[in-house]
């Protein structure tokens, strides 16, 4: 028996009368995109998109791009237009969306049986359940679906190129690379991920990441340009990039001092003087650092918010590593490739001693050269880490295979809570999100998916994804 | 090399398993003549240790009345000399108890302990007191050597750096240590095996200066010989300059600018603070390389060696080591109306000429083409084909030891069980150089990181270590027809 969401229509306040000329429900809409053989969005009302037609107002425009090619050049148009919900303030009554599920999976907290969710400016205003919320918000009852945060991808290519890049190259960003299209994001969005961090391609220090929405509006889709620093298991690289960025931080220094003693007094007095007292003493111009080495030098300077994703591939790679960050402190996580055959197991307990996060491979694989099985992620987990997964490939399908894998682990002793959290609240802590996404809290995004089960039961379906708080996806269901 | 002919002759009186109490009390002691200023720290921390935190003498203690005589005398001296000495950093403490310790530069001393500090042997006797939170290894019934040395090795370590570059969780590295392999040669570096970590890894960078002195290429030999010479002459001239400056007299110091790349290598190499190595395998190419060691005083150690039998004399007055394959094969050439070809002598007959021998397998890398092979699985066995050619098993023993590590420039630190020396002990289940000896615990800079017993390589095979051939009927694959009960 398919389930659809059903909107119940505008609750009105007593004595208020219901706006004329607006329709009372979405379900005439619904119905609508369903008959024409494609999923579209649900059109926020009162708002602008409204005033759009359908095709324009979904962000999985490949059929539509496809099939009304006249209607491209107006949906580029609007999609390069400035957002104008947020110039518009819209009335109370628009703002609010409350979600009754049947199971409410907060993440942060415990899970609510029939739990209700109060969206505010695509926001989350307050979680729990029988709750109050305004009478005139908008209702979406999700009747018996699962709701949680939607899963978010700590690493990944996805629909990107492979490039032989070495070397360092800090001031690369992977947000700079060629995008596919929206639609490319579809699987994605069918596997349950609303975000995935993309990195530069390469050996060495490719470059930084960026953390992509899988859909939503297109100001909203890059979570943020200034995710962590991709390094990979190249010790001299890393070695000599570091060494170079200290030497970069030493000729600034160096130039510091030459100044101050040149024209005495601090530097700092000269360069908080402004120009309307004219002195003979210049401002400390310092000498420019190279550009590629910026970002390790912010690194060495522990510059907030930014950290060094290193990646590992196998156990002494740990080794040679720290033997770098024992030389160099900075800021730092780690991903670790395990594949079905991997030495992790060696450094769980060095890996546990620090305070650092993991991405790991939801796979149980083997000790080398020997046929005993190892549960590496539960071990990390159990040791302390805080362990984040990510995809055994960049592939889509490897995508849509994730809940089935997490649910392996778990069958094999792994907690739920944590698994769950690997999925969500742990890789936007990684990213630097965790303010915005991850959970189910107050003043987080609402970036959600329903579910038609639990997520770790076999045969458990994405049925919708919404995306700040517009529902972006909905799953095509074989008749 | 450096001489060793004294050395061995007190091993050869001594290694017949007498406990000799003078002997026990130098090796406890630690006066060993290679050691220099860094003896009297290394047994200050000795004396602090025994007197720091004695625990009272383990309970499966023999009672050996010579040897407990000196021991005590050690303890009782000791404890007066050091009561207060806080240690601010956390030492660790392993001994090997109870085992047959081979020394191999000194006596075998049965059912003795070995102690070690951090990453050094502090004490070597019987009756050692142990600190209380000394982790034990108990070899009782087991033979315990120093870990052994491959002279030449690959795969073990990584390439280019091996501290950056080894792979210390890797395969090749596990099963070198349960071969007994503690250290090798790591390209152009002497490398410990220290499994799962890079801690004291590197022990010599680089090891060698490896020269081109082959007779098919006569013009690098004359460039060769011309650039000795004129490093020769640069430190000829620097010494007659000190000895001018030491006399008072204005002179100017030689012009020392070009001292650079190879010279520089070349300088080490006439001022002994290097060693050379020249491949060489034909009678003509090893005396060549050993008129040349000779005619400079420098250390020369020649790889391959394989007709150095018949220029044994030559190259042991030129002092010279020798990496060699017991097992190398090539038959005499009839035109030469000289001894020619490989021998399985040839380490016996170069080390009764005073050459430093140091054994190595024909594959000198970790291979898994069969158990009993050719390769650094089996180096035991390789100087046990020494044996077969003639050689005594001590000076078989030393070609994967202590001979070894002297062709390395590494006999200070490893290759013997000395106090001061590192902490590299094998723990063997019998007689080293017996086919059938399997190593059961492996020690590395003071820390066990291979036991046979817990490792998943080969604990299945002889798991109780015992010596006696299984029954058939334990055995695969088991014959067609049962035997009659």
């Amino acid at each position: 028996m398919r389930r659809v969401f059903r909107e119940n229509g505008r609750r009105s306040a007593p004595g208020e009368l219901p706006q004329a000329g607006r329709p009372s429900t979405d379900d005439s809409f619904l119905q609508a995109g369903e008959q024409a053989g494609r999923w579209t969005t649900f059109p926020r009302r009162g708002g602008p998109l409204v005033a759009r037609p359908a095709s324009a107002s979904t962000w999985r425009p490949g059929s539509v791009v496809s099939r009304a090619p006249g209607l491209t050049l107006l949906c580029l148009l609007l999609w390069s237009a400035p957002p104008l919900e947020a110039q518009s303030a819209p009335n109370d009554d628009e703002r609010f969306v409350v979600i009754k599920a049947g199971k409410v999976i907060t993440i942060s907290g415990e899970e609510l049986v029939d739990g209700v969710i109060v969206l505010c400016d695509g926001k989350v205003r307050s979680v729990g359940r029988n709750l109050e919320y305004p009478l005139n918000a908008r209702l979406i009852d999700a009747h018996d679906r699962v709701v949680m945060p939607g899963l978010i991808d700590p690493s990944s290519r996805f629909g990107l190129p492979g490039y032989e890049r070495k070397g360092v190259h800090g001031d690369l960003n992977a947000v700079d690379e060629y995008f596919p299209p929206p639609e490319a994001y579809y699987e994605l969005l069918d596997a349950g991920y609303t975000a995935l961090a993309l990195v530069p391609a390469g050996t060495g220090i490719p470059g930084r990441a960026v953390v992509v929405r899988t859909a939503g509006p297109p100001d909203q889709r890059v979570l943020t340009a200034a995710a962590y620093l991709r390094v990979t298991a190249d010790t001299k690289a890393f070695r000599e990039a570091l060494k170079k960025a200290k030497s970069e931080i030493e000729k600034v220094e160096q130039a510091r001092r030459e100044h101050q003693q040149k024209y005495g007094g601090t530097t700092a007095a000269a360069q908080t003087q402004p120009s309307t007292e004219p002195t003979s003493q210049p401002a400390f111009v310092p000498p420019p650092i190279e550009p590629a080495y910026q970002v390790l030098v912010d690194l060495l300077q522990k510059k907030p918010g930014l950290v060094a994703l290193i990646e590992l591939e196998s156990a002494a790679d740990y080794v040679h590593m720290n033997e770098v960050l024992r030389e160099y402190e900075i800021t730092h996580h780690f991903l670790l490739r395990n594949g079905l055959e991997s030495d992790f197991g060696h450094i769980v307990e060095a890996l546990a001693a620090r305070p650092t996060s993991l991405v790991l491979q939801p796979l149980i694989g083997r000790i080398p050269y020997s046929a005993e099985r190892i549960h590496l992620v539960r071990m990390f987990a159990g040791a302390g880490c805080q362990v984040s997964l990510t995809p055994v490939g960049d592939s889509a399908y490897e995508h849509q295979r994730m809940l089935a894998r997490v649910a392996g682990l778990v069958r094999e002793g792994w907690s739920r809570d944590e698994a769950l959290k690997s999925l969500t609240l742990h890789p936007a802590q990684l990213l630097g999100l965790a303010e915005r996404l991850g959970s189910i809290e107050q003043g987080k995004e609402a970036d959600l998916i329903f579910l038609d089960g639990d997520p770790l039961v076999p045969g458990v379906r994405v049925r919708e994804v919404m995306i700040a708080g517009q529902m972006v996806h909905r799953a095509e269901v074989a008749p | 090399m450096r001489t060793v002919t004294g050395d061995r002759a007190l091993n050869h009186r001594l290694s017949r398993g007498v406990l000799l109490v003078a002997a026990l009390y130098a090796l406890c002691c630690g006066t060993l003549p290679e050691r220099g200023s860094a003896a009297d720290e290394e047994d200050g921390s000795r004396l602090t240790l025994v007197g720091g935190t004695i625990a009272g003498t383990p309970e499966s203690q023999p009672a050996s009345a010579p040897t407990s005589t000196a021991t005590t005398t050690t303890a009782a001296a000791t404890a007066t000399s050091s009561a207060s000495a806080p240690t601010e950093k956390h030492d660790r403490y392993l001994a090997v108890v109870n085992g047959c310790v081979h020394t191999i530069t000194g006596p075998v001393l049965a059912r003795a302990t070995i102690l070690c500090k951090n990453d050094k042997i502090v004490a070597i006797g019987s009756n050692l007191p142990l600190p209380t939170d000394c982790q034990v290894v108990d070899a009782a019934g087991r033979d315990v050597y120093p870990g052994l040395v491959a002279a030449q090795a690959t795969g073990i370590h990584g390439p280019d750096n091996p501290a950056d570059t080894t792979n210390v969780f890797g395969l090749n590295m596990n099963i070198a240590l349960a071969a007994g392999i503690t250290t090798a040669l790591a390209g152009n570096h002497v490398a410990k095996l220290t499994f799962g970590s890079t801690e004291g890894l590197l022990v010599r960078s680089p090891a060698y200066v490896e020269l081109e002195y082959s007779t098919s290429k006569p013009l690098e030999r004359g460039q060769l010989r011309a650039d000795l010479e004129r490093v020769r002459d640069y430190l000829r001239q620097l010494r007659q300059y000190t000895l001018d400056q030491q006399a008072g007299k204005a002179v100017q110091p030689p012009d020392k600018e070009w001292i650079k790349e190879r010279y520089e290598r070349y300088r080490q190499l006439l001022t002994h603070e290097a060693i050379a190595v020249i491949s060489a395998n034909t009678t003509h190419e090893l005396a060549e390389a050993a008129e040349l060691a000779r005619r400079f005083n420098f250390h020369l150690v020649v790889r391959g060696a394989l007709e150095g039998w018949t220029v044994a004399a030559r190259l042991g007055q030129a002092g010279a080591g020798a990496v060699i394959t017991v097992r190398a094969a090539q038959p005499p050439d009839e035109r030469f109306n000289r001894p020619t070809g490989a021998t399985i002598e040839n380490a016996r007959r170069l080390a009764e000429h005073g050459v430093t021998v140091a054994v190595i397998p024909p594959t000198p890398s970790i291979t898994l083409w069969g158990l009993a092979g050719r390769d650094l699985l089996h180096l035991n066995m390789e100087a046990a084909f020494a044996v077969r050619g003639g050689m005594s098993n001590e000076d078989a023993l030393r070609t994967i030891t202590i001979d070894a590590a002297r062709v390395l420039g590494v006999d200070d630190r490893v290759g013997s069980l000395e106090v001061g020396k590192d902490a590299d002990i094998i723990v063997c289940d019998g007689d080293l150089l017996h086919y059938m000896t399997q190593v059961q615990v492996t020690i590395v800079n003071g820390r066990v990181v291979y036991d046979k017993s817990k490792d998943t390589l080969f604990a299945h095979i002889r798991p109780t270590g015992r010596r006696e051939v299984p029954q058939f009927d334990d055995q695969w694959p088991r014959r067609l027809q049962w035997p009659a009960e």
